[in-house]
Formats: structure tokens, sequence, C-alpha cells
């Protein structure tokens, strides 16, 4: 069988047709890992009582767990529980029922938290300890020091480190097939199940993903000047 | 410092030795009879797996195994991979030979080259959760969600099925086998395709909360061996194999050996 670039072209289609959940899975779960991720970060950076010690332990072993367990364990931790409860309970025999998304997207959010703390823990160590003396010296707060002088300097540092995490994310995202969620990936495969051309649906799955991480490169370039602007 | 240099070099040598051993080792083996690549599936027991000792095993390795004692002429080399992969190794030249339970349909029969003898049952029959009544047939799915597996028959029957009826069918492309089993019997997805002997392994093995559409089949077929497009003469001296392993008996004692059944029951 010889290679044929129509097929590239159909799965193409196909795949595009699925892009949006690839995008809402990947900026959906990086945005949740900024929000979760930052203040644990934090609370190691300032050894916030009891959650600093608790982040020293957790986040070094969720860190060695690969993307498609947290997507296979989420899905039965999530769904079990539910199922259970569906015979006494209403709203849960709903819940059940939910599109898997919402548990590709619980998946990928923790994972992107545990990237994104240990990101934002080295921008914020990346700021040099003469920083925060001197905001202390001068008479500000702990959250004043951090908005007006810290962070200002830690995300400069933080963003190109982000912008890899997010294609990573991207990229990681294909692997919720698992879980029977029709991504980008799943789509150019779900097109050549009658033609048999996998590999012309695995170029063009790849096309998407490296035009998306390509965008997203770019994007990282833009904000990277911006923060170096100021 | 020293000894440890003098171990260093010992682990050299050793690493010498086994080099020379093998390259001469498979040099011997490949005198005389022409080297088939046979390519087997990684995951489907128990036809086409990977066995404890990490060699791939199964009915499928069993019956070649048993073909290429009939055929001097060849000699077999069996690989693992995935099942996706091994359609597309017959295209690159890596395989001369793919295995998993392939059934034949007009697509692929373009493509590849099929074994005209075939070596086990392949009828389907559509899998809903116990006690469900309302799926007897394939119209009967209309709406529904069914999980089926990538590049699988059953994929392309319900793809073309929806082409031609105007995209009824929501197809599920299965994960693990657990998750599915998991959704079937919790009502996240309303049926799935599977051979009976494959139904019998899966609800034994997982909890036994489905049940077997009885009245009619989904799709009626036979498994074959595929074939690279030019391969005729190996593929004719595969047949006459088969034709003999069926004659003899060696085909029904494997197939009840691998699977329990006799290889032409369902």
């Amino acid at each position: 069988m010889t290679f044929d670039s129509v097929y590239v072209w159909v799965s193409l289609k196909a795949a595009l047709r699925c892009l949006h959940v690839t995008l809402l899975l990947s900026i959906v779960s990086l945005v949740l890992g900024m929000v979760l991720g930052t203040p644990l970060a934090l609370c190691r950076k300032f050894r916030v009582r009891f959650a600093a010690q608790a982040a020293d332990v957790l986040i070094p072993v969720l860190k060695g767990i690969p993307l498609v367990l947290y997507v296979l364990i989420l899905n039965f931790a999530i769904l079990k529980p539910l199922d259970a409860l569906a015979e006494s309970c209403a709203w849960a025999d709903k819940l059940r029922l939910m599109d898997k998304i919402y548990i590709g997207l619980a998946a990928l959010s923790a994972y992107s938290a545990v990237i994104v703390s240990e990101t934002m823990r080295s921008a914020l160590n990346s700021v040099p300890e003469g920083q925060y003396e001197a905001c202390f010296s001068v008479g500000l707060t702990r959250g004043q020091a951090l908005r007006r002088v810290i962070m200002p300097q830690a995300l400069a540092f933080a963003v190109p480190v982000l912008c890899n995490n997010f294609i990573g994310l991207i990229k990681g995202s294909s692997i919720v097939y698992v879980i029977e969620i029709l991504d980008v990936l799943g789509g150019a495969m779900a097109s050549a199940q009658v033609s048999y051309r996998f590999l012309e649906a695995y170029i063009a799955a790849a096309l998407v993903y490296w035009v998306l991480c390509a965008g997203a490169g770019r994007g990282s370039k833009i904000l990277e000047k911006r923060f170096a602007g100021r | 410092m020293k000894r440890y240099f003098k171990t260093f070099t010992g682990v050299l040598w050793i690493g010498a030795f086994i080099l020379v051993f093998l390259v001469f080792a498979g040099g011997a083996f490949a005198a005389g009879a022409r080297p088939i690549a046979v390519g087997v599936g990684n995951a489907f027991e128990p036809y086409a797996y990977i066995d404890a000792d990490n060699q791939p095993a199964g009915y499928d390795v069993a019956v070649l195994k048993a073909v290429d004692e009939r055929l001097s002429q060849y000699e077999f080399s069996f690989e693992s991979m995935e099942f996706k992969n091994l359609l597309l190794s017959i295209d690159a030249g890596k395989l001369d030979i793919a295995t998993q339970q392939f059934e034949t349909n007009p697509e692929r029969a373009a493509k590849y080259l099929f074994t005209t003898e075939g070596f086990a049952n392949y009828d389907k029959r559509l899998i809903v959760k116990k006690g469900r009544t309302d799926i007897k047939t394939i119209g009967d799915l209309a709406g529904k969600r069914v999980a089926v597996g990538s590049g699988t028959n059953s994929a392309a029957i319900l793809e073309k099925y929806n082409a031609e009826h105007g995209a009824k069918i929501e197809i599920v492309y299965q994960g693990t086998t657990q998750v599915y089993y998991d959704n079937l019997v919790n009502g996240r997805i309303d049926a799935a395709v599977m051979t009976r002997r494959v139904f019998n392994r899966t609800n034994e093995a997982l909890g036994g909360g489905m049940d077997i559409v009885e009245d009619g089949l989904f799709s009626k077929s036979d498994a074959y061996f595929i074939l690279a497009k030019n391969e005729t003469q190996l593929r004719d001296d595969i047949d006459a194999a088969l034709r003999e392993m069926k004659k003899d008996g060696t085909l029904t004692k494997l197939s009840l050996e691998y699977t329990g059944k006799d290889y032409q029951a369902d």
C-alpha cells in the first residue's frame, strides 16, 4: 500500500472537527493548573504551616506519576462512587452519565497543578533574596511585596517555562483516548477506520498538534518580550 | 582504581563474546530456509498476546508455529506489536505476515493478501448490560452509544453503516477493557461488539455484568492471516498447511487448548 496524501486531507478535516476538545482540555487545564499551582508554590516558598509540609511530601510523589495514570485513576475514582450512589440519589444518577471530557479536564488539571507549582516555585526562587529583604525594609507587607516587586520578576522567568508546560499539556491531552474522549487524535483515527489509512491519520493528527504547539511557542515569545520590556 | 579497570575490561570482553556468538548463531539460523517476519498483536488473549516470559503467545502464534513445522522452506520469527501498527508494518515491508484474528472485508482485501483458509470462527454478536432487551440488531443502535476497538472490522462496519444512514450510531472508541466494561455495566455505553468466546472470557474475568444478544449475528466472519500483497506463493503454502491441519485434527486440538472450543464453533 502506498502513501496517499488525499487521506491525510480527509483525516485532517476529521481531526479539526474535534479541535475544540483538545483546545478545551489544554487551555482549561493550564489555567486551573496556574490557579491551583501558584498558591501551592507560595505556600512552599513562605513555609505556610501544614500546607508547606503537606506539599513537600505530596508534590514529589505526584510528580512521579505518568499522565495516563492520572486519567485512568481519576476515571474510576470519580465514577465508582457515583455509580454506588446512583441507587439512592437522583443527582448522582445524572452525574455519572456526564460527558467524559469533565473527567479528562479534572485529570489534566490535577497533573498541570503539580507541574505548574514546580515551575512557579523555581520562578519565585529565581528572584534574589535581597529583593524580598528590600521590600520588607521599606515596610511593604508580604502581599504588597509579591504583587508589586516579586511576581513581576518571577513571571518574566516563568513565562517560557509555562509555555513549555502548556505545550506538554497540548500533546499530553492526546492520552484521553483511554477513557473514550474523542479529541484531535481520536477524530483523525475515526476517519481511518474504513480505509485503514492509519499512517495518513497519524500524520494528519501530528500536523494539527505541531501547528498548535508552534502557535503556543509564538505566543510565548510575544509574552516574553512584554515582560522583558517592563 | 586498577581493580575497577580490570572489572570494566572483563565486562567488555564478555560483551564482545556474546556479540560474536549472536552473529554466528544468527548466521547459522538464516542459512537454508527463507526468513519470514511474523507480527503478532500484543493485547488479545487468548489469541495474540505477550506471555509471562515476554514472548509472543496465543492461539494465532501456535497455529503459525504448527504451519512453520510443515513448511521447511520457511523459518518464521515472531514479534509482538500493537494492533494498528501490524498493518502499517506490512505496508513498510517490515513484516511478511500479520496476525491478530484479522477479518477480511473489501477495503482490506484491496490492500493486503488474505489466506483463503480461515483458522477460527469469528462471528460477532452485540453485547449489552445484563437484563437489557431493547437491543437486538444493528438497526436498534440508532442514537445509542456503541463501543468498538479502533482499527477493528466492527468499527469499519459501524462507520460504514453511519455513512449510509446519515450518522445515527454514536461510535465510542474503547480505551482499556476495564474502562469500557465499567461504562457498559453502568449505562454510560449502550452496547459493545464481541465474539462469543471473547465475551465469555471478558464477562467471567470482570464480574459477569454483561449479556450476549442471542438472536441474530452482528457480523459473520472468520479469522485469517494477513500477508503483503505480493506473497501469493507464501499464501498458497500456508493455505495448504492449514488444510492439512484441519484434516488431521491439529487445528481443532490447538483451538481446544487455547480457547476451549473448536475453531469452527462461535
